[in-house]
């Protein structure tokens, strides 16, 4: 894309294709984003901090080349540009994801700096997760991650996305695409700062039969946009995701989970919980679409928010978009609430004040995507992290 | 007694064919084309309006060249607003009594059986046909009691101070495009005033005919329900078959003052020639009640979305929506409730049915503003498809701003449920019975919100636009 190629088609391109229906709005503030939309491009990495620096990291994006420790089992290489590319791979940048999508994927696709590319060869069986680390650092980064998981695999994928207090801007675009019969635990520990708005953008292909487990711990940033699109294209594809949402205060975390289900008997089941502190502001949306083709299909999603301040905002926005009556369940559920007086009063009968209520909710909340444990950390440790961001 | 009634209001046949083809009717005026400013002047000239309401107009007219086309509409494509008629004059001017409206007009009434229901059930009736009123009658009863109920250009003229403190203060015409439009055009429509500790037991009820085509109706229904009073307002739509389409932009203000409640049902059938665009709105002050009832079967699109702004504390209300479409066509509805005060209670029933190729939506909004303490909303969204290529489609937004407030939604879409079907085939019926009963039952929690007969109405109206499923009656 020429210079002036991509200055007019950034002019051309809306941070959101839909804004002024009755009831939508911007839920992600785009302004922070266009901001900084031609930041200069970051030189220096900004450390990752304890306790995910103590983790066996495989491959590490910062504002430079991608640094790889190599494993026997997996296929890992570091990337810049496509060309960067091991002859064997077959999944190239983009290739899920458009580039003119969005102001902010023409962004990322002209600017990103470093990537890595890992394949599961098919039919292994990996236990041990491999952990991709995406940092940041003052000025724009942009990290792009592509994973194949071969016929008939079996893999963990750990993907750290931290970014802290220097200023600056960061997209991160992970695509993913599960051949026949593959599975992947996809692992996500999200932590952001004050410092950078955060686009993170993962999509995943699944063939058939495949099936993606994700489990998600997100500290939401000074604005962090994290969407996630799962393509069941295969029969019998399955995805289930697994979302714990902190919104700290000075925060603003707009999340997004969509299920498209293409081919025939998929299944799609998403359920987040959320807890909003401070003047915190957590948004979760997602839509399943169910098209015609797709029959006895069934999907699900369930978005429960949790507002423990009286300054804090919860949104809930599950939709549904359903193409054919074949269909074998499709439903959604969400609230948004906080402590009832009557549960409070239950609960301190029992010898719980306020305080301790809500830190047992929220420390449940934390937990229970799993994701924390399932990478080797401590929920507890993670949310002292954030707290201490915007401290 | 009602059976018979109800056979007589709605034989074995839809609406559209009750009604037939559009027949000629004599008209005074016309007004066509452009949408300008001397088109405005023109309307509000021959309605001899007051200057205040003539500069409503033309401050509509500007908002409407400048707003945007709302880019969220699917399916308006076909509509030209230039080639539309957008002020039809009758010949007949409002009649007090049924012999005094023109033949052919009464006709169309009278087929859909609109006398005998007011005879029977109403406490008023106002029916409109094409831009303006041409009957309007209330039990002396009410009158006695205070109660207002007037063609909307009377009650202008007659009452300016009372209109002008509600007229579109409760939808202001910058909300969108087609709420300016409506404002810069309105003709027709209804206002219903009722004093303080008033009580207006049997139903009013306004009722609406577009009878030809290429024609735009614009009326504006203002009811306002002083401290304490209660009032049940039914709306009305049909138009017979013709060529081309119609276009209706209408709107609905309530205004429910302290205590008062006011119920609004809405019974929309209009012919699949009508692109159908309702702005509805109230505002609800403290420990007042709004309680919306839509049963929406007809049109070629549909875009509803009534909505309350629960402006006083221990204000609440609730929204029950049935939405039907039979054949290639779209509703776009939904519910909208702003929880401004504390104690506020807000409920949302929606019910889609898709059949034969029909595409429903649910557009729904529940905010609550910060300070809105101890509100609470609960949502409802459910959705049967009929068949593989009708669609569904649910967008729910829940904004909670407030800590103390607790809002919950439910949805699901779905299709007959073969063990449902399974089970009343082994008690007996014929799997076309069982369907029709199925439906009904999924019905049934708005069903029980409606006047007896025009439940029934409703009913006959659903199972003949579901008569392929079963003869049930």
């Amino acid at each position: 894309m020429a210079a002036q190629s991509y200055s007019e088609l950034l002019g051309k391109l809306s941070y959101q294709r839909v804004k002024d229906s009755p009831t939508v709005k911007y839920y992600t503030n785009w302004n922070l984003f266009d901001e900084r939309i031609n930041i200069g491009q970051a030189y220096i990495t900004e450390p990752l901090p304890k306790p995910l620096s103590e983790l066996n990291i495989h491959a590490t994006m910062g504002a430079g080349e991608t640094v790889v420790f190599s494993r026997h089992d997996v296929l890992l290489a570091g990337i810049m540009k496509a060309k960067d590319l091991p002859p064997y791979a077959s999944l190239k940048p983009f290739k899920l994801l458009r580039r003119t999508e969005s102001k902010i994927t023409a962004l990322h696709a002209e600017r990103w700096n470093s990537g890595v590319y890992v394949n599961f060869p098919p039919s292994t069986i990996i236990r041990d997760p491999v952990v991709v680390a995406s940092l940041s650092g003052e000025g724009y980064i942009g990290h792009h991650v592509l994973v194949e998981v071969g016929r008939g695999a079996e893999a963990r994928l750990v993907l750290l996305d931290y970014s802290g207090r220097w200023e600056g801007l960061k997209t991160l675009v992970a695509e993913i695409r599960l051949e026949e019969a593959a599975k992947l635990e996809l692992i996500r520990i999200v932590i952001h700062g004050p410092g950078s708005p955060v686009y993170s953008h993962t999509v995943a292909h699944l063939a058939g039969g495949a099936e993606l487990e994700v489990k998600t711990l997100a500290l939401g940033g000074a604005m962090t946009h994290l969407r996630d699109d799962y393509v069941l294209a295969g029969e019998l594809g399955k995805v289930h995701t697994a979302v714990s949402l902190i919104s700290l205060p000075g925060t603003r975390l707009d999340t997004i989970t969509n299920a498209a289900h293409l081919a025939p008997r998929t299944s799609s089941r998403i359920t987040v919980r959320g807890a909003v502190m401070g003047d915190g502001y957590l948004v979760h949306r997602g839509v399943a679409r169910v098209v015609g083709e797709a029959r006895w299909s069934a999907t699900s999603i369930d978005s429960y928010i949790n507002v423990f301040s009286d300054r804090g905002s919860g949104y809930a926005v599950p939709m549904l978009e359903i193409q054919t009556g074949d269909v074998e369940e499709a439903r959604h559920s969400a609230a948004v609430a906080s402590l009832s007086d009557d549960q409070l009063f239950y609960l301190q009968s029992r010898g719980l004040t306020r305080q301790d209520v809500e830190a047992l909710l929220a420390r449940s909340i934390l937990e229970y995507s799993g994701a924390a444990e399932a990478a080797g950390l401590e929920p507890a440790t993670l949310l002292a992290l954030g707290e201490s961001l915007f401290g | 007694m009602t059976i018979k009634l109800r056979d007589k209001i709605l034989p074995e046949k839809g609406v559209e064919e009750l009604l037939g083809y559009a027949v000629p009717t004599k008209t005074t005026v016309e007004l066509r084309g452009r949408i300008s400013r001397s088109l405005v002047e023109e309307i509000s000239r021959i309605k001899k309006e007051p200057d205040w309401m003539r500069r409503l107009r033309l401050r509509s007219l500007e908002l409407f060249e400048k707003l945007p086309m709302p880019n969220w509409l699917r399916g308006i494509e076909e509509l030209d607003l230039e080639e539309l008629t957008h002020y039809v004059k009758p010949e007949a001017g409002i009649a007090e009594r049924w012999e005094d409206v023109p033949e052919e007009i009464r006709k169309y009434y009278e087929r859909l059986g609109i006398p005998e229901l007011e005879q029977r059930f109403l406490s008023g009736l106002s029916a409109q046909f094409e831009s303006e009123t041409v009957y309007s009658s209330v039990k002396k009863k009410l009158s006695e009691m205070g109660v207002i109920m007037l063609p909307m250009e009377e009650a202008v003229k007659r009452y300016p101070d009372l209109v002008k403190k509600y007229f579109l203060r409760v939808f202001p015409a910058s909300d969108h495009k087609f709420a300016a439009l409506h404002a810069a055009l309105w003709s027709g429509g209804v206002f219903v005033y009722v004093p303080p500790g008033v009580r207006v037991e049997e139903p009013l009820e306004a009722f609406f005919l577009i009878g030809r085509a290429m024609e735009g109706q614009f009326e504006h229904t203002l009811i306002v329900a002083d401290e304490g009073s209660f009032i049940h307002f039914i709306e009305g739509c049909a138009a017979p078959m013709y060529k081309g389409y119609s276009f209706h932009d209408g709107m609905v203000e309530l205004y429910a003052h302290k205590g008062a409640t006011i119920k609004f049902t809405t019974l929309q059938n209009w012919s699949k020639n009508v692109i159908n665009f309702n702005n509805k709105r109230g505002i609800a002050e403290e420990g007042a009640r709004i309680d919306w009832i839509e049963g929406s079967i007809g049109s070629r699109i549909t875009y509803v979305y009534p909505s309350t702004i629960l402006r006083g504390r221990g204000a609440s209300t609730r929204s029950m929506v049935v939405s039907v479409v039979k054949g290639p066509y779209l509703k776009d509805t939904g519910s909208k409730v702003i929880h401004v005060a504390p104690d506020t209670r807000s409920r949302i029933i929606n019910k889609s049915i898709s059949v034969d190729g029909g595409i429903n939506i649910y557009r729904g909004l529940v905010k609550v503003l910060r300070g809105a303490r101890n509100a609470h909303a609960h949502v409802e969204c459910d959705s049967l498809i009929l068949d593989s290529k009708s669609m569904a489609f649910t967008y729910p937004h829940n904004q909670v701003d407030e800590p103390t407030a607790t809002v919950t939604h439910e949805a699901t879409t779905g299709r007959l449920g073969e063990e449902q079907l399974f089970y009343m085939m082994s008690r007996g019926l014929s799997e076309d019975e069982a369907k029709s009963l199925i439906v009904l039952g999924f019905l049934d929690e708005i069903m029980a919100e409606l006047p007896f007969e025009f439940a029934n109405v409703l009913n006959r109206v659903i199972q003949l636009e579901f008569k392929k499923l079963g003869g049930l009656g």
